[in-house]
């Protein structure tokens, strides 16, 4: 974003002493991200689910400090039990206690959001910068590629591919990864053409900058904003991927905690035992509306041009 | 325009054929043999097992069975399932099909009335309560997850006020459930986008002139905003399809549901690759021909486009 020479703030002197004229440019330098800083600061909203994430992420780490119980050990005679003081959401549909199954699920939730999110981040931007990049041929081969996996309904082919290679969080991960890059290299792809044209980027080129160097020094920090914006509701459009994968059976495998898995086995006693299901989900939609909101925030921070 | 028809045809084409190599691939690299899958528990010689591979052509080698396939099912022939046996593929899928299409298209027609009033109040009456209760609103149903909502809905509706039948589509009543679920997501997105684009049309010279010249607010709305504002909605509509797919596995699921979604479900559990092949084949088509015909709808309702 600091490299964009239209977002920068009009001057408004030009005839100060040397001394300050030294301080205002250092201070000019974080500006930029003085001003984004300044303007998430500004949504409420976004904060809320800033703070959100901050507790889930403490629970993710160090579950076993605040996960009363084993998540895995089962109560004998306590199978689909009520809230109780010792079980404070009740007991599942074999005995364990709900609440420590939450709270390490919270594990399993951002491992899979934020690794995944990560590989699909990588692979989006490196095939959308290569096609936006060289242009012709090369985006022609790309662009098929990304018409052909997103022909596809997603999770239809996850659903595939998890049978295919056997369920398991690292699988997970992976295929979610492989797979939902779409989007951002869709983005990049049309950023870097425009990008392409620009003078800075045509007198780069000029001065002999060669491809890796142009597009990872010159063009790749500008479209940065939109990047982190598309990283931060990827997250969250991922964990509920996660869920719905396994919740169908084919995501995390028992006994791995896992918010969907709890939903998934929650189906088949949601009349007697209703309580299983409901803090998974509710625990679900408030993690990636905290990530959604995050991800507004970031966008009217960031880049202001595409605020709703 | 008839050369862009024809150049989106051959690129839609090329990418369903990129779907098929891909979707074979796959399910061929899948470990496990789906002889042992077809034979089950029965006690069979190997000599049976000689005579069943080369009936399903199993014996040749991997690229002409991927022919023999592809010419198949240009003809609308998949083959028969091998978990019921003796059923036609086409035959299971068009059923399921059926089923999956009046669901999504009641969804549709629910979202939509739903949607694009409320998007244009609220940004009519930008900054009211309305506008910040449906919002909020929107926010929340972009976030939460329908395999959730569907359980929490089945508790209520079919379990404690025990009004709706829980799974199923016997009834007309059982389909007031299903069509809630998938028309969640569908409704909160387009509410949203709705409202923004209302108020960006809103703000436009055409709007002020229309005013200027003393026309009431009435014909102002509908006559020069909502015809403007329901361009870019309308499209998106048509891009989301393969998204709306993905949300009628998960809902067909949770509400068995005769469809397809369910029926991709089971044939994944169970690896039955024939419906597996021909559900994601027709999942590709209909969304390649969506997008397609979503460009073409677009370029007749807004000249504009038709001008690059």
């Amino acid at each position: 974003m600091s490299e964009t020479s239209e977002d920068r703030p009009v001057q408004r002197s030009q005839t100060e002493s040397g001394s300050s004229e030294l301080a205002r440019l250092q201070t000019n330098q974080r500006s930029e991200f003085r001003r984004a800083l300044n303007r998430f600061m500004r949504y409420r909203a976004g904060l809320v689910g800033l703070g959100f994430i901050v507790i889930l992420t403490i629970l993710a780490i160090v579950p076993m400090v605040f996960a009363p119980h084993n998540p895995t050990e089962i109560f004998p005679g306590m199978r689909g039990a009520s809230p109780s003081s010792d079980f404070w959401l009740g007991n599942d549909h074999v005995g364990r206690d709900v609440l420590s199954r939450t709270i390490w699920g919270a594990q399993t939730a951002l491992l899979v959001g934020v690794l995944a999110t990560t590989i699909t981040a990588v692979l989006g931007v490196a095939i959308g910068a290569i096609a936006g990049y060289f242009g012709g041929w090369t985006d022609s081969i790309l662009s098929r590629l990304i018409d052909t996996v997103m022909a596809v309904p997603l999770l239809a082919i996850l659903l595939v591919l998890a049978a295919v290679l056997g369920p398991s969080l690292r699988n997970v991960i992976l295929i979610i990864g492989a797979l939902v890059w779409t989007q951002f290299a869709r983005v990049v792809r049309a950023d870097m053409m425009s990008l392409r044209e620009r003078d800075y980027v045509l007198a780069a080129r000029a001065i002999g900058a060669k491809a890796p160097r142009l597009i990872m020094r010159h063009m790749l920090p500008n479209i940065l904003g939109p990047v982190i914006v598309m990283f931060t509701l990827g997250i969250g459009s991922i964990i509920i991927l996660e869920a719905a994968l396994s919740f169908l059976g084919l995501g995390v495998q028992p006994p791995t905690p896992s918010w969907g898995r709890s939903l998934s086995d929650a189906r088949p006693h949601i009349m007697r035992f209703p309580h299983m299901a409901i803090v998974p989900g509710v625990m679900i939609t408030l993690t990636v509306l905290a990530f959604n909101l995050i991800g507004d925030g970031l966008r009217d921070a960031l880049d202001p041009r595409q605020r709703e | 325009m008839l050369t862009y028809i024809i150049r989106r045809l051959l690129q839609g084409m090329v990418v369903i054929l990129l779907v098929t190599v891909f979707t074979f691939g796959l399910m061929h690299l899948a470990p496990g043999d789906p002889i042992d899958i077809m034979v089950g528990e029965a006690r069979v010689t190997d000599e049976q097992i000689e005579r069943i591979r080369a009936q399903w052509g199993l014996d040749r080698p991997v690229h002409e069975q991927y022919f023999v396939w592809l010419g198949n099912a240009f003809q609308g022939d998949f083959g028969q399932s091998v978990v019921r046996r003796g059923t036609d593929v086409s035959e299971m899928v068009t059923e399921a099909a059926w089923v999956t299409l009046q669901l999504n298209i009641l969804a549709m027609i629910v979202s939509i009335g739903i949607a694009l009033p409320v998007g244009m109040i609220a940004a009519i009456r930008r900054y009211s309560t309305f506008d910040y209760v449906s919002m909020l609103g929107a926010t929340l149903g972009v976030a939460l997850p329908n395999f959730w909502v569907g359980l929490m809905l089945i508790f209520l509706f079919a379990g404690t006020f025990g009004i709706l039948p829980s799974s199923g589509l016997r009834t007309w009543s059982a389909f007031i459930l299903p069509v809630a679920v998938l028309a969640l997501e569908q409704t909160a997105l387009l509410a949203r986008m709705m409202r923004s684009s209302t108020i960006d049309v809103m703000t436009q010279d055409f709007v002020n002139v229309a005013r200027a010249k003393g026309l009431a607010e009435f014909p102002v709305i509908f006559r020069h905003i909502a015809r403007n504002a329901l361009l870019p909605v309308v499209t998106i509509i048509g891009y989301r399809l393969s998204f709306i797919l993905s949300g009628t596995i998960v809902v067909e699921t949770v509400f068995s549901v005769p469809g397809l979604g369910q029926l991709f479900v089971t044939s994944v559990q169970r690896l039955d690759y024939q419906v597996m092949q021909a559900i994601v084949l027709l999942f590709a088509v209909a969304v390649v021909v969506g997008n397609l015909l979503t460009d073409l709808t677009y370029a007749y309702i807004d000249p504009r486009i038709r001008i690059q």
